[in-house]
Formats: structure tokens, C-alpha cells, sequence
């Protein structure tokens, strides 16, 4: 106190000051923080990368039932939730039915009776996913493990599930209320085994939204640690069970590699750290028994184990022999989501939605479609689900969430199968630019690896001339498109997408919204605006083909079919001149014809490779830059 | 009253500055790395000018260029720097006690990424050295690049890796940087990866050793990283390694989005090198 009279300011002063610099050191350190995550790693430009996700209407739930941990919050904000709401809704808790506000030994019977109905039904089924999910991810990874070995692994990751998120992913607080996904670690993890944001593979929602694809890639990173347990290197590796395997892999997983033996001494560590304090007993709960210290860390590796030990999840699991998964295990590996829809589902309203089925001995993809507007009863459909909000043109799509599997669709209606993205989705999308089409972006717009609104970055593409290799139109009714064009790095040529706006359009002043990022220009345009890298050969273009092989022209682009008759075939070296090209290819392929003509004056279409998804042109051609070749 | 207010006011000073003291400290902490970043950032910019009065060869491997035979001072005192850094974060990561670091639930992989993210910082002031051909490529750099593919964290791999192109070709990196493969999860990590590795594709027994490796990660790989190799891999497929990849395609999972790129990516060799 004296201390306090000695100065030559009064104590009000004093702490006045004191607080105001601390506050504002505070607030400038947090912003500085907030701007730290918000800036992407090893972005060369920069660009932003969200690794920290937004909560909105957070929502507590509870620790005390399964499938509701803090934090629910609105998924719409990390997938496609319309979509989700409906393939993953038995897999979706109702916290209407939990009740999370009455006590566990709620008085109301009819309380317990919801809920334990309610969570028996969504835990079987979740207990069953991840089992099914586990044992094929496990045998595809080690296809001669024994059955001890799949178990040991199926009990260590349900045992991740549940002590990361008690099981939880999906939920609604009523049944007409968004759907919402579980975050934790301030935002930084989601979904049922926590997937860290930050984490380098997560570049796309396709990573850790719906839950199958969540749970797969937990597993990819839960099975790094599993093989590390194996291996010499750490003082407590190899292990020598597969609890032990199970538990090193956990402290990995929870806390990076250099984790690597926290199961190893977290209890002696964490006994040390808080005496008089018995883990497994109320009193590891209190905060004078490490709930603030740092050796907190500890309860981590050893909660896993005990969980690992009692399985109290099984209370909830119905776990009879006959009793079924509502998904197709097999399909959902492949990473196809509508497979978690039953074939006993009926498809209830069909115009206006996208309908799909799947015959192996038409394609290996699956089958989607549309009914058509006018017709009624005929179906147009696409190969894959890559292009299919072009089948908006035949009849609008009111709402991309529902997707219906159709059995036998040929019983029912009249088909028309588009085996071409090119023919279905040009004139479907007001303003669409063709592949080999030129385009000038009127503003940087970031390119990433990927057709998506966020992640890395590879390059801007300031105000600039492009030639497409690829578009994709988002499913969804704003009709958002993204362009694949050439980008040189430090590696070579990468290539990546860019958006380009939606389909809507404004009033004042009248034009679409698209217009408004990137313009279709012709070639002359685009001469006048500069240089610009093709990417497909051009007309009047003189070519040598350098494949190994000859390769066959032919009189029309369809290649080898009954209705095609070949018109020479052209060995390596050859020279010709290019009159046309087209762009052909089933789902995401972009395959080039071109049209060509003979030193002997013969013409017909070579095909030359594909532009995307890989770029091998350049291995079937080359330009011929000599003036007397070129004659 | 007088002293009770002066009390409430102390305590949220109090209370304010010891809440506020971890962010504070990290915001020191950012301003140190800022100015060291920034004189690192000066030196670099010096010695291009440096290097070209003492008539040193700019660029790289990558380049085309011949790399410098021997590294500038400004340049050997930064890469110093660099490797010193790294071995404290390194430590930082192996003790969790570097308080600048430490996240809110500090017993989970915040840190490990906090750490990793200032390795990542520290290790991208190498390759605008070695591209302007201030450094030169010797046993030095190669070990320091081999210490980073073998980093925990993808993240700092991924700027190893970018750094492999600069180094001669040896088998002892080709392993390093499939040994930092290996140990990742990261499809972004794969697609970059099989990139570097087109290096190697033109000696027989390099290729033999990154082919066996990324037909084990399509069969066994996990689904994300094996359709990411598959979509990758054409310009890797040469006469010496396609008829592996033939024989596992035929063991895929019929209908994967892996197998689809993997044909894809055989059909179109095939019919390169035997006609449509």
C-alpha cells in the first residue's frame, strides 16, 4: 500500500491506466491473432483460407446423451446441408426428442421413452456405420489382417468417436430448424471425430462434412498414429497389445506426433501434478484436481482408455444380429453419399427434384436425371453427378436437397441419356463458355486446385485473356460456374478454377450477375488485349503428332463405332493442318478431337488427349514452328 | 466509497492484464519474428545485387541455370538463421514449452500447429535463397531440406518439398521425400509430391522405387490419398512402370472415384504409345 501512496498519482489514476493499457493491449492482440488464422498457409498469393470456422446459433446440447455435444451450429456454413438433411436424416439426432434440459432420471416417463427410443434408433445405426465403415477401411489398408486385429481397430476408433464428440454430428432442434453440425476446439474441429481445420488435406467439404466422409478421413489420420505404435523410434514404441496400439494412436491423433508417449506416462504425470486427486473418481472433475492446470492434457489419454475399457456406448446400441445398416457400406467408400438412402425409400415428389439409379452394364457411374418439363414422361439424364444442375434446362430443378434413387427408371419412363457434358450443359447456363473458348476475367479472382469459393490459393487472374479447359456449374439454384484455365508456377503449368459469378440478375443496372466477373471474348478481342497462353490448338494451327503409336482418323468424331469408317491411319511425324476441334467426354472428361486436313488433302477428326481432368495433349501433338513443314 | 471503487477498478486492471497477458506476450512475440523476418527479408534483397558483382551464376535447378558454386555470406548467415530457428521450434514442438504457442485447450493439436506454423514461416525464406541462386546447393542445404520433409507437420513438407526440385537427384532424397509421403494423410502433400517425383521418372531404378511406393498407396492407401494418386499419376506412367499399374487397376475397387482416374489415366497412355 505504501508503495501505492509513494507515487505521484493517486490509485484510481493509476488503475485507470493500467487497465486501459491492458485492454487495448489485449484487443490489438487478439485482432492480431483472428488475422493470423485468418490467412492461409503456404498460399503463395496470400489468398485467404478460413481455418477457423463461424458458429451461428450456437447451440450447447449436452454431454450427457449421445449425439448432442457442445457445439452444435449451423451447418450451411461448412457443406451442402440441404443435401445432408436429407441423405444423413437417420443419422441426424432430434434434440426435440433428447430433451437435453430434463435430468437423466427425468420423472416424465414419456420423456425417457423418446429419448431412449430416439437414441437407441440413431445409435445403432451410427454404431453400425462406423463398425462397417471401419472393417472395410481396415481391410483395404491390410488386407490380410486377422479378425482380432479389424476388432482391436473398430473398438479403438468408436472409442475416438466417442470421446471426441460422444458420437455427435448432425442434429436439429426441431424438426423444420436448419441442420446443424458439432464444433469444438473453438471452432477449429468438426464433426463427429473432430477433424482439425487446419489440418493440411482439408481443402474441400468432401473432407469432413457428411458424416461417412468425416469418419473416413478421421480414419486416414487415426491410422497414421496406429502404424507409428508399431514402429521402433519412440522410447514406448513398439507396443506389445492392441489397447496399447490403440492408446498410443490416440495420443497422436489428439495431440500431433510428438505426443507420440503421453499414454505412456499420463497417468503417473497427471497424478503427480494434482495430489490427493484420484482419476476415475468426482474429484478429477474439480478444478483444484488439474481442471486448470496444464497437465489437464493428460485426461485426454486417459479418458480414451477407459472409455476403451467400459464401452458405455453399447447401452444405447440395439445390437441384435438381425438388425441392418440403412446405408450400402460398399457404395459409401467409393464416396458416393447418395448411397446412404435405402432402396425401400420411395420417391414422393419427382418433378422438380434429380432423380438417380445405377446400371453397371451401362456405366460405372451412376445415372442421373431429371423428368422433363414439357414431355412428363420422359427422363434426361447425365453419366455422374458432376454436371447435374445442366439438367436444369429441361425442366427447372426446384430444389437441388432432395435426390430420389429410382430402381427401374426405363419401366416408367421414356430415356434420354446424355453421354456428352458439352451437348447437356451448353445453352442449360445463360452465358456458359465453352472448353477452347476465350474468356477475360474484368477483375483478380483467386484460382484454387479445386472448383470451390475457399481453400488454397495458386494464383490470381488479375484482368486477363484465358483459354478454358474445363467449367462446372455448381448444383444449386443460384447457378454458380467456375472456369478451369493454365496458371504458371514455379512447378510449370498448374491448373485451376475460378469463379465467375452466378446466373442471377440485378435491376439497376440490368445484367447478370455473372457479367460482372468474366466475359466470353472472340479471338480477335482477344488479340487486341494481349497475350494469352493457349491451351487447345487452334484453327489453321499446323501440327506433328508424336505419340508412339499411329493413331487413326476418322470420318466423324465418334471413333471406333459400327457407324464410323476410318480414313487413314497417321503415323508418328506427320504433319497437318487444324480446321476445327471438338470438345467431347462423358461426366468430368474433356476430350479433344480435331478436325484436321492432310498434306493429301484428306480430312477427318484425330483424337488428341483430353484438357482436364489430366492435361495429356501435349503427348499426342506438337506444333511445328519450321516454315517448311508447315507447307 | 472512494475506496471501494478504487478497489473494483484495480481488480479489472488486474484481472484485465492477467487475462490479457498471454495475448499480449504472443503479440510481442509476433513483433519479434516481424522484425527478424524483416532484416532477413533486407539481407535477401542485398544479395542479388551481390551476387551478381561477384559475378555468380544466378538461378537453379528448376531454373535451368547452374546453381552458385559457393553461398554469399549474407545468404550463409540467413540460411544460419533458418536452421537455427528450426531447431528451436523443433524443440519447442518435443518439450510443449514455449509459452507464445500455447492455444487455449493446449493439450490438443493447436500448439503442434501454432509451432508448425512458424516453421513454416521460417522455412519459406529458403527458396527465394536458393532460386535467386544466393545459395548454393550443397551437403548444407540438402540436409536441412531433408530435416524438414522430415518435419511432423504437412504443412512444412509441403515447403520441403518445393525445395526438392533445387536439390541434385539422389536416391537418399527420393526416399526422404517418400518417406515424408508416407507419413501424411494430405491429398494437397500427394498432388505436390507426384509432381516432384517427374524428376525421377527418367532413371529406371529411381522410378522402379516411387512406382512400388505409389502402387501400395492406390491399393492400401486409404481412399482420399489413393484417388488422389490415381488422378495425378499420367505423367508419371512410363514403359517401365505401366504394366504395374495395369495389374492394380485390376485390383481396385470396381466403380471408385480412384479406379475412374487410373483408367482414365491408362487408357490415354495406351493409346499414346499403341494408337486409338
Amino acid at each position: 500500500m505504501n508503495v501505492w501512496k509513494n507515487l505521484s498519482f493517486d490509485r484510481a489514476q493509476a488503475t485507470w491506466l493500467a487497465a486501459t493499457i491492458a485492454l487495448a493491449v489485449f484487443l490489438a492482440s487478439g485482432l492480431t491473432d483472428a488475422a493470423t488464422w485468418e490467412k492461409g498457409w503456404n498460399d503463395p498469393n496470400g489468398g485467404p483460407t478460413a481455418f477457423t470456422g463461424k458458429c451461428e446459433n450456437k447451440h450447447f446440447g449436452s454431454w450427457s446423451f449421445p449425439g448432442a455435444a457442445p457445439w452444435g451450429c449451423d451447418a450451411r456454413n461448412y457443406g451442402e446441408s440441404y443435401r445432408a438433411e436429407v441423405l444423413w436424416a437417420p443419422f441426424t439426432v432430434s434434440m426435440e426428442q433428447i430433451h437435453p434440459q430434463q435430468p437423466i432420471k427425468s420423472a416424465d416417463p414419456v420423456v425417457i421413452q423418446n429419448r431412449e427410443e430416439h437414441l437407441r434408433a440413431y445409435m445403432t445405426q451410427t454404431y453400425l456405420l462406423i463398425r462397417q465403415l471401419g472393417t472395410h477401411y481396415y481391410k483395404s489398408r491390410r488386407p490380410t489382417a486377422g479378425d482380432d486385429e479389424i476388432e482391436a481397430w473398430v473398438q479403438a476408433f468408436l472409442t475416438v468417436a466417442a470421446h471426441e464428440t460422444n458420437f455427435s454430428h448432425f442434429r436439429k432442434l426441431k424438426e423444420d430448424s436448419p441442420l446443424m453440425i458439432v464444433m469444438g476446439d473453438q471452432n477449429k474441429s468438426i464433426g463427429m471425430v473432430q477433424i482439425f481445420l487446419q489440418a493440411h488435406g482439408i481443402k474441400r467439404t468432401d473432407h469432413y462434412f457428411d458424416l461417412a466422409r468425416n469418419l473416413l478421413y478421421g480414419m486416414d489420420h487415426y491410422y497414421l498414429g496406429w502404424e507409428i505404435a508399431e514402429r521402433k523410434g519412440e522410447s514406448c514404441y513398439p507396443v506389445k497389445n492392441f489397447v496399447d496400439q490403440a492408446r498410443g494412436a490416440y495420443s497422436i491423433y489428439n495431440g500431433g506426433i510428438k505426443a507420440a508417449c503421453r499414454w505412456k506416462t499420463a497417468s503417473k504425470l497427471w497424478h503427480e501434478a494434482n495430489p490427493g486427486c484420484k482419476f476415475g473418481s468426482k474429484t478429477d472433475f474439480q478444478p483444484e484436481c488439474g481442471g486448470l492446470s496444464r497437465e489437464k492434457f493428460y485426461l485426454h489419454d486417459l479418458n480414451y482408455e477407459r472409455k476403451l475399457k467400459t464401452r458405455s456406448w453399447m447401452f444405447y446400441v440395439d445390437a441384435k444380429p438381425d438388425t441392418e445398416l440403412s446405408a450400402d457400406v460398399d457404395c459409401l467408400m467409393r464416396g458416393n453419399d447418395l448411397c446412404v438412402i435405402s432402396p425401400q425409400q420411395k420417391a414422393q415428389v419427382l418433378t422438380g427434384t434429380i432423380l438417380t439409379y445405377h446400371n453397371p452394364e451401362e456405366s460405372n457411374r451412376n445415372i442421373y436425371c431429371v423428368v422433363g418439363e414439357n414431355e412428363g414422361e420422359t427422363l434426361f439424364c447425365t453419366y455422374g453427378d458432376h454436371d447435374v444442375a445442366c439438367l436444369g434446362k429441361f425442366g427447372p430443378i426446384r430444389q437441388f436437397q432432395k435426390v430420389y434413387r429410382l430402381t427401374d427408371p426405363d419401366r416408367d419412363f421414356h430415356r434420354i441419356t446424355y453421354a456428352d457434358r458439352h451437348a447437356l450443359c451448353l445453352g442449360a447456363v445463360e452465358g456458359l463458355v465453352p472448353v477452347g473458348g476465350l474468356i477475360r476475367t474484368l477483375k483478380s479472382i483467386a484460382i484454387r486446385p479445386e472448383p470451390a469459393r475457399g481453400g488454397r490459393v495458386i494464383g490470381s487472374t488479375g484482368t486477363k485473356v484465358f483459354q478454358v479447359v474445363d467449367f462446372y456449374i455448381e448444383p444449386g439454384l443460384a447457378g454458380d460456374r467456375f472456369y478451369k484455365v493454365a496458371v504458371p508456377t514455379k512447378l510449370g503449368i498448374e491448373y485451376g478454377y475460378f469463379y465467375a459469378g452466378s446466373s442471377r440478375t440485378t435491376n439497376t443496372p440490368k445484367e447478370s450477375h455473372w457479367d460482372r466477373w468474366a466475359k466470353s471474348v472472340t479471338s480477335e478481342q482477344a488479340a487486341k488485349l494481349g497475350s494469352y497462353s493457349p491451351q487447345l490448338p487452334q484453327k489453321g494451327e499446323v501440327l506433328q503428332l508424336i505419340t508412339e503409336a499411329s493413331q487413326p482418323v476418322w470420318l466423324n468424331t465418334s471413333g471406333p463405332t459400327k457407324h464410323n469408317r476410318k480414313v487413314v491411319d497417321l503415323q508418328p511425324g506427320s504433319v497437318f493442318e487444324v480446321l476445327d476441334f471438338h470438345v467431347m467426354g462423358e461426366s468430368f472428361e474433356n476430350r479433344v478431337n480435331l478436325y484436321i486436313r492432310l498434306k493429301n488433302g484428306s480430312v477427318g477428326y484425330l483424337y488428341v488427349g483430353q484438357v482436364s481432368p489430366q492435361y495429356t495433349l501435349d503427348r499426342y501433338v506438337k506444333r511445328v514452328i519450321e516454315e517448311g513443314a508447315s507447307q | 466509497m472512494k475506496n471501494w471503487l478504487t478497489s473494483i477498478l484495480f481488480m479489472v486492471g488486474f484481472l484485465t492484464l492477467f487475462v490479457g497477458g498471454q495475448g499480449s506476450l504472443q503479440l510481442l512475440e509476433s513483433w519479434r519474428l516481424s522484425s527478424s523476418r524483416e532484416r532477413s527479408h533486407s539481407e535477401i534483397s542485398t544479395s542479388p545485387h551481390q551476387a551478381a558483382r561477384l559475378g555468380q551464376p544466378k538461378g537453379s535447378v528448376v531454373g535451368g541455370s547452374t546453381p552458385p558454386i559457393k553461398t554469399s555470406p549474407a545468404a550463409r548467415a540467413a540460411l544460419v538463421t533458418v536452421r537455427e530457428r528450426v531447431d528451436e521450434l523443433t524443440h519447442c514442438l518435443e518439450s510443449r514449452d514455449c509459452f507464445q504457442f500455447f492455444q487455449q485447450d493446449d493439450g490438443k493439436l493447436g500448439y503442434h500447429y501454432a509451432v508448425s506454423n512458424e516453421v513454416v514461416k521460417v522455412a519459406a525464406e529458403i527458396e527465394p535463397l536458393v532460386e535467386s541462386g544466393e545459395v548454393a546447393v550443397d551437403q548444407e542445404l540438402i540436409l536441412l531440406v531433408h530435416q524438414l520433409l522430415q518435419f511432423p507437420e504437412d504443412h512444412v513438407r509441403d515447403v520441403a518439398l518445393r525445395l526438392v526440385p533445387y536439390l541434385p537427384k539422389s536416391p537418399q532424397t527420393l526416399q526422404v521425400a517418400l518417406g515424408a509421403l508416407r507419413d501424411s494423410a494430405s491429398a494437397p502433400l500427394y498432388s505436390l509430391g507426384l509432381k516432384v517425383m517427374k524428376n525421377y521418372a527418367d532413371n529406371p531404378s529411381d522410378t522402379r522405387v516411387f512406382s512400388e511406393f505409389l502402387a501400395d498407396r492406390l491399393l492400401h492407401g486409404g481412399p482420399n490419398i489413393s484417388e488422389e494418386v490415381a488422378k495425378n499419376l499420367f505423367p508419371l506412367l512410363n514403359a517401365s512402370n505401366i504394366q504395374l499399374f495395369q495389374g492394380v487397376l485390376t485390383k481396385m475397387p470396381e466403380r471408385s472415384p480412384a479406379s475412374s482416374y487410373l483408367e482414365s489415366g491408362i487408357k490415354e497412355y495406351e493409346i499414346i504409345t499403341a494408337g486409338y
